[in-house]
């Protein structure tokens, strides 16, 4: 077994903790009734898998909002990526790395405004 | 297999005589004492519904993939990968001492029919009747004669049919007379293997038959940890352990195979064990067992090494959370949908 190399541990280390978090809001949340260890990412969240129904989805919304910002901007999307625990962790990740580009941009855009000034 | 054969599937409707499937009825005072010693599901199942679980050998090695149902005063057992035989010597093996336990071979006096597409449903109500439109996931309806299974193993809407052989002949004429409406085309086990790829859905005839654990192949949702079972110390030690390779979906631009070494900076971390071209996606997708801490979605340092053809260029993978494409069933709606309308209907792409 060989360790991850330097531009590729972040990741993982990253990914494996948003992985854990996303497990731990299906347990507290939404009362998914497994050890979290033993959800696995492609594990589907709905009918079967974890067994999750319409009234979770709704609890779902609100608890990626409360845990992690992520807003659902439309009905497909939602569709799309609550599918498996993977592809939450995705749509997680996708909105943090969204928020530090913005984070990013905003100071060099102050910049450019102040030298214009 | 054809393109159109995927199409008819994502987009359409479609039939098949595969999975050649076995279907077991128990019945008696042990029938259930006897399928929860052998199914590492919690096997609390109203009338009506099945439970997906898979079925492991002492060292916690899957070998089928089931469904259980609570049938009236018995259970069915529909399972891929072993034989009538082997599934029914499991049983007995395993059965408490003295059971009384009765296992019927409901697959010698039927046939099976699988019917798969977005419009499934619609065709499946025409045929059986307007009652099955509403049947839920995993649950299953005994018409007159028909057993009607809702489950499907392509992320589309899916319907097993179990029919008495001496009912087949008609019912699938009128199969063929109300699917001109819907374009229905059969299709065979490769279209529905490639289906079922895309959208991550465990195999037993391909990566399930690598003598590997539910934890490898990520399918833990299909098994307790809260009952003993066969496979279950196995399993709980190597749970202990923590996973060491994982089943991972992949992309390439490039054709896979199943035995293709899947490496990183020259150093092997995995293996291809199943492989096919998405004719939507235009893609090649797979599924790698991929060793810890590797196994994880949104990876594309990885390459492929064929198997065959040495000196061959690798192959560069993207690894991926699945489904690897949106599902249009996913937006259709029965009350508002139908086949023959579906040119004025706006759907997300599916790929």
């Amino acid at each position: 077994m060989i360790a991850p190399p330097p531009d590729l541990a972040p990741y993982i280390a990253r990914r494996e903790a948003v992985l854990d978090r996303v497990r731990k809001l299906l347990v507290e949340r939404l009362h998914v009734d497994r050890e979290p260890d033993t959800i696995d990412p492609d594990t589907p969240l709905f009918g079967t898998g974890l067994g999750l129904d319409s009234v979770d989805a709704v609890e779902m919304v609100v608890s990626l909002e409360d845990g992690f910002g992520v807003k659902l901007p439309d009905d497909a999307l939602g569709r799309r990526v609550m599918r498996t625990v993977g592809k939450l962790v995705d749509l997680v990740l996708a909105y943090e790395d969204a928020m530090a580009a913005a984070a990013e941009a905003a100071p060099a855009a102050e910049k450019v405004e102040a030298h214009n000034e | 297999m054809s393109d159109l054969d995927i199409l008819a599937i994502r987009t359409g409707v479609a039939w098949s005589t595969e999975p050649k499937g076995v279907c077991l009825r128990l019945t008696g005072d042990d029938a259930w004492n006897t399928l929860d010693r052998v199914c590492p599901a919690d096997l609390f199942v109203r009338d009506g519904q099945v439970r997906p679980s898979v079925l492991l050998d002492e060292q916690a090695r899957v070998f089928a993939d089931v469904y259980v149902g609570s049938d009236d005063e018995g259970y069915l057992l529909f399972s891929e990968g072993p034989t009538v035989e082997d599934l029914t010597l499991h049983l007995k093996t395993h059965a408490p001492a003295g059971a009384k336990v009765a296992i019927e071979d409901m697959t010698a006096a039927h046939d099976m029919v699988s019917i798969h597409g977005p419009y499934a449903w619609e065709l499946v109500g025409e045929l059986l009747g307007p009652d099955l439109i509403g049947l839920p996931y995993l649950y299953f309806y005994r018409t007159e004669d028909v057993l009607c299974l809702r489950a499907g193993k392509t992320g589309e809407y899916g319907y097993d049919l179990l029919i008495p052989k001496d009912r087949a002949p008609s019912l699938l004429d009128k199969l063929e007379e109300v699917g001109r409406a819907f374009d229905l085309r059969r299709v065979g086990l490769a279209a529905l293997e490639q289906c079922s790829l895309e959208n991550g859905f465990f195999n037993v005839r391909r990566e399930g038959a690598r003598g590997l654990t539910p934890i490898e192949l990520g399918v833990q949702w299909r098994v307790s940890y809260r009952k003993e079972y066969v496979g279950s110390a196995a399993l709980a030690a190597l749970r202990k352990e923590g996973w060491s390779r994982r089943a991972t979906t992949v992309l390439a631009e490039h054709p896979l195979s199943a035995g293709d070494a899947v490496s990183l900076d020259g150093a092997r971390i995995g293996e291809i064990l199943a492989a096919g071209e998405s004719p939507l996606l235009k893609a090649h997708v797979g599924m790698a067992l991929i060793d810890r801490p590797f196994g994880h979605a949104g990876i594309d340092r990885f390459t492929a090494v064929p198997a065959a053809g040495a000196g061959a260029a690798p192959i560069p993978l993207t690894t991926v959370s699945p489904p690897v494409l949106d599902n249009r069933s996913m937006y259709i709606n029965p009350q508002r949908h139908a086949y023959a309308t579906r040119g004025r209907d706006a759907f997300p792409k599916i790929a």
